[in-house]
């Protein structure tokens, strides 16, 4: 038999399943007093989580939530209708000063700087979306990627 | 077909039902699940009050992130994994160590069996888990209570195999030594 006691992982191995175990650290745990205490605790606990009382929802879940889930639509279209507010009468505030901005630019140069201010703006909402979704994968841990 | 086949044709369908609007379909996910949540939530947080919030958050944030369930896993394994992340969050917020050790390191004083006879075992077990930290808690119940696979706990986690299986040995360990040293102090 060896004669030097077995570690704690091996013990905690042995306690698991002894047929997994290696034949020289189950021959000396099976003759080794100390050791044979320290894995039957092991095994004593292993038991003893297993036959817990399984785990009982507080509250009724479904009706916690339930509600919340139609919330979350109403609050939605409050914030797309806000949004669309906040452009419109920032449109109809200041878009009398966009003759100033622009100054007496028409034609092609007008388009061009319509077009690349568009594109800027697409761009940036493609970047938030991506941060977006990465904030939530982190969220889900990357399961939903 | 495996019960894994049939268990992943049951959420595809219940996912597909609740994306083309069914809401009972959600509560039946919900019915399906909560008691995994209500394992996951118990243990990493304290208060009820906490843990109502949360569950509703977690459900929640399940509800609008279906679309991107890709049944890589079971479902099931897809909100815990949004339960485990969202308790973190919350424990981060409140400072609360995650992981560590704070027990005593004490000898083996005979199998626990015999002196732990006559008394409440699963109340001692219990107050014991509770004492370690969120981390290892929820590791040790998943794999000895609830009986997940280490591959099932890593995708709940989102934790790496070795990661684990070095907080499962550490969280039983420690634990072994919880319930030796109390039942060296209070003759349990």
């Amino acid at each position: 038999m060896n004669t030097e006691h077995v570690n704690e992982e091996a013990l905690q191995a042995y306690a698991m399943d002894r047929r997994s175990c290696d034949a020289v650290v189950a021959d000396h745990i099976e003759h080794c007093p100390a050791c044979k205490i320290a894995a039957d605790n092991y095994r004593l606990l292993f038991s003893l989580a297993a036959d817990l009382p399984d785990a009982a929802p507080e509250f009724d879940t479904v009706q916690l939530v339930m509600p919340k889930l139609n919330e979350r639509k109403w609050f939605d279209w409050v914030l797309a209708a806000i949004v669309a507010v906040t452009v419109a009468a920032t449109f109809f505030l200041f878009g009398a000063y966009g003759k100033y901005l622009l100054g007496n630019v028409r034609g092609l140069p007008l388009y061009l700087a319509l077009a690349v201010t568009a594109v800027v703006i697409l761009l940036q909402v493609i970047k938030m979306m991506k941060n977006f979704r990465r904030s939530c994968n982190l969220i889900t841990g990357g399961l939903s990627a | 077909m495996s019960y894994n086949e049939l268990q992943h044709q049951t959420d595809r369908q219940l996912v597909e039902r609740v994306l083309q609007g069914d809401r009972h379909a959600f509560s039946a996910i919900i019915t399906g699940t909560e008691r995994l949540v209500a394992q996951i939530v118990q243990r990493m947080v304290f208060r009820t009050e906490d843990r109502k919030d949360l569950v509703q958050d977690i459900y929640l944030k399940a509800f609008r992130h279906l679309g991107g369930f890709r049944f890589d896993a079971k479902l099931s394994t897809w909100i815990a994994n949004i339960a485990y992340h969202t308790c973190i969050n919350f424990l981060e917020k409140k400072k609360i160590l995650l992981t560590g050790e704070n027990y005593e390191h004490l000898p083996e004083t005979g199998a626990a069996e015999q002196s732990l006879q006559g008394k409440e075992l699963s109340g001692i077990i219990n107050a014991a888990i509770d004492e370690l930290p969120p981390v290892y808690k929820t590791i040790f119940v998943l794999f000895h209570k609830e009986e997940l696979s280490i591959s099932e706990i890593c995708n709940i986690t989102s934790m790496p195999e070795g990661t684990v299986k070095s907080h499962l040995f550490r969280a039983r360990k420690q634990l072994k030594q919880i319930i030796l040293s109390r039942h060296k102090k209070d003759s349990l």
